[in-house]
């Protein structure tokens, strides 16, 4: 069976400490799986390895994505590759208006795509469109990327990307950090909307709530850069009932 | 004496004898003393103008007016003209004749294109005024404004510079009470050119000065500013951007005075150098005695994006009364790396992502300006200055 996302004994280092110690993962077309886990487990710093920022050094181990090694690519030919992950923290970009800045990246895909570029009047219909579908103000296009977005408005604005986008694998990093519980319904349904066969997605989250409203077909808990237990969707419940104490205590 | 100065007899031969010829001699003997300023004067440590030298240059016979089409509501004459019906403008025209402010004294020594511009009082302008010189290589253009807005003028400025060759300007305003002017200036010229000019401002009571400076070319520029708060409840807003790549060297130097009291001004000087450029900040705030509930802040930040990449910034705050909020901070940095990753995580090319960082960093500039018809074409020359460096 075909897998999308196939993460091989991956090893990390931040700034020379180990993160991550020999992750396992395989991700078929369709599945969406959550990983959780405590504070300091090396849940965003996965999410960092994945999208390929600077300074996470992979020392052993691989990321295929569609059965290509995702190493040594830079973080821009893994977005265009279809990975594209929504920060924890969106970045906030003083100048640059988030319609200059969403479609160059719309049309930087497209390109890789071989697909024709977007021009202003196509661009703006269709973010006008995904907008709606996150209740969004179209005023967020012309403000400067995530500047004076509150935590909820800025959540959103990682969805809508990834509405724009279309990603083939879609990392999704404590999205529901900051979202109060009717943000948090907009923001699963503009991720279950993307949710389809040859869609994949990691949602990586420290509470079981997110995972009420996108279920997930896999959950995975992690802890000192290992995944220690995986299971269905029930294991998050047990994680929200027990605390991850006693699942640790369980897996050790 | 410099070379230079031994040269100038020969460049000032040609010019008239008529009522402005009080100022050129006092300008040529006060240039005759000092020669060209070197980086030994305090002013000029960071921008020395040797390399003006080097060079046989001629000063250039065109007396055209540098102004487009005016409104009704302005009056151009010829500044000679002008001091002879208003003999009391020789005073406010007058050089200073210290070693730092030789420039303007050799302006005031070669000067022949010299225009008196007002603005009648009231006056609401609807298009921008208009000031465009193009330089010509191996010739001085030696250009010497002299602009009034009346009582509760409004106007607009649009001021560019392009071409080659050596620019030395002085352009002086005076804003009488109540008056406003919103004032662009576009430094645009080739590698090759030189460009050494005053901007003398004065304010009355209630007046607002609002000025955006774009320097995106030259092989050397100075901008020299003076803004003199004059009378209570002025007000004035200035700011610059340069973009010093190649090796060239980028200067904004601005003196500003709070002599009145409850007046605002606000300084907002930003630097993007790339190559081997240099750009360089000063920036003064005199706060004279009495001149109580003064707000004065001022601020410069500096991105190097090369190695070779330099600036010069040099805050100076002289607080000569007691009930005053002054603020000044200067930042030196690189492009922000959480920015870039977050832009390349969207497919960005790092190249297009440092493009639109740097139009993000300039954009505040241009967003100081609040006439449209200042924005777009400010807007365009920045995108221009960023264009070319990529």
């Amino acid at each position: 069976m075909s897998t999308i996302l196939e993460i091989r004994n991956l090893h990390a280092t931040v700034d020379g400490k180990a993160i991550l110690n020999g992750i396992d993962l395989t991700i078929r077309p369709g599945e969406v799986h959550a990983i959780m886990g405590p504070n300091g487990s090396g849940k965003s710093t996965l999410s960092y390895v994945l999208s390929g920022r600077d300074g996470y050094e992979v020392t052993d181990g691989d990321i295929l994505l569609d059965g290509q090694s995702l190493l040594g690519l830079p973080a821009e030919d893994r977005a265009r590759e279809g990975l594209f992950l929504a920060f924890q923290y969106p970045v906030e970009i003083p100048g640059v208006a988030n319609a200059v800045f969403l479609r160059s990246a719309v049309n930087a895909v497209r390109r890789h795509r071989g697909q024709p570029e977007l021009d202003a009047m196509s661009f703006l219909k269709t973010a006008k469109a995904r907008m709606k579908q996150l209740q969004m103000d179209e005023k967020f296009l012309q403000r400067p990327v995530n500047v004076g977005f509150s935590g909820g408005e800025k959540k959103r604005n990682e969805v809508f990307q990834m509405l724009m986008l279309e990603p083939r694998m879609m990392i999704l990093d404590e999205t529901d950090s900051g979202l109060d519980i009717d943000a948090l319904k907009i923001v699963a349904e503009g991720v279950n909307a993307l949710r389809g066969p040859e869609r994949s997605a990691l949602v990586i989250t420290h509470y079981q709530r997110l995972l009420d409203y996108i279920v997930p077909d896999f959950v995975h808990v992690l802890a000192k850069g290992r995944i220690v237990k995986s299971g269905g969707k029930e294991l998050a419940l047990e994680l929200e009932a027990k605390g991850y104490g006693d699942i640790l205590g369980e897996a050790a | 004496m410099s070379g230079f100065a031994e040269k100038l007899g020969a460049l000032a031969g040609g010019l008239p004898q008529d009522a402005a010829t009080p100022l050129r001699q006092a300008g040529l003997a006060a240039f005759r003393r000092h020669g060209l300023p070197h980086k030994r004067l305090e002013d000029w440590k960071f921008t020395g103008l040797g390399d003006l030298d080097r060079n046989d240059w001629r000063l250039a016979a065109n007396d055209a007016t540098p102004f487009g089409t005016l409104p009704p509501d302005a009056s151009l004459k010829p500044l000679a003209e002008a001091v002879a019906g208003e003999p009391g403008l020789l005073d406010l025209l007058m050089p200073e004749t210290t070693a730092s402010a030789a420039m303007a004294a050799l302006n005031a020594g070669l000067l022949r294109n010299a225009w008196l511009l007002d603005i009648a009082p009231g006056a609401q302008l609807s298009q921008p005024i208009t000031l465009a010189h193009r330089g010509v290589a191996g010739q001085l253009e030696n250009i010497t404004l002299f602009m009034r807005l009346g009582q509760g003028a409004q106007a607009s400025l649009l001021e560019s510079h392009q071409g080659a060759g050596w620019y030395n300007g002085v352009l002086r305003l005076r804003l009488a009470q109540n008056a406003v002017l919103e004032h662009a200036r576009l430094q645009t010229g080739g590698k090759d050119a030189y460009h050494t000019a005053l901007l003398d401002v004065h304010l009355a009571q209630g007046a607002r000065y609002r000025h955006a400076s774009l320097l995106a070319g030259a092989g050397l520029a100075r901008h020299e500013m003076q803004v003199c708060l004059a009378g209570e409840a002025a007000e004035a807003d200035i700011s610059g951007l340069a973009l010093p790549r190649g090796d060239g060297h980028l200067d904004h130097s601005l003196r500003l005075e709070h002599a009145a009291a409850h007046c605002r001004s606000a300084q907002l000087f930003k630097n993007a150098v790339d190559e081997a450029g240099h750009a360089v900040f000063q920036g003064r705030i005199r706060v004279a005695p009495g001149a109580q509930r003064t707000d004065a802040q001022q601020l410069c930040r500096t991105l190097l994006l090369s190695d070779e990449a330099q600036v010069d910034t040099k805050p100076e705050l002289e607080i000569l009364a007691d009930d005053v909020s002054c603020s000044h901070g200067a930042t030196v940095g690189d492009l922000d790396a959480g920015m870039l990753f977050y832009m390349q995580a969207r497919g960005i090319p790092a190249e297009t992502a440092r493009r639109l960082l740097l139009q993000g960093f300039a954009e505040e500039i241009t967003q100081a300006l609040e006439d449209d018809a200042l924005r777009a074409p400010f807007a365009d020359a920045v995108a221009h200055g960023l264009g070319s460096a990529a």
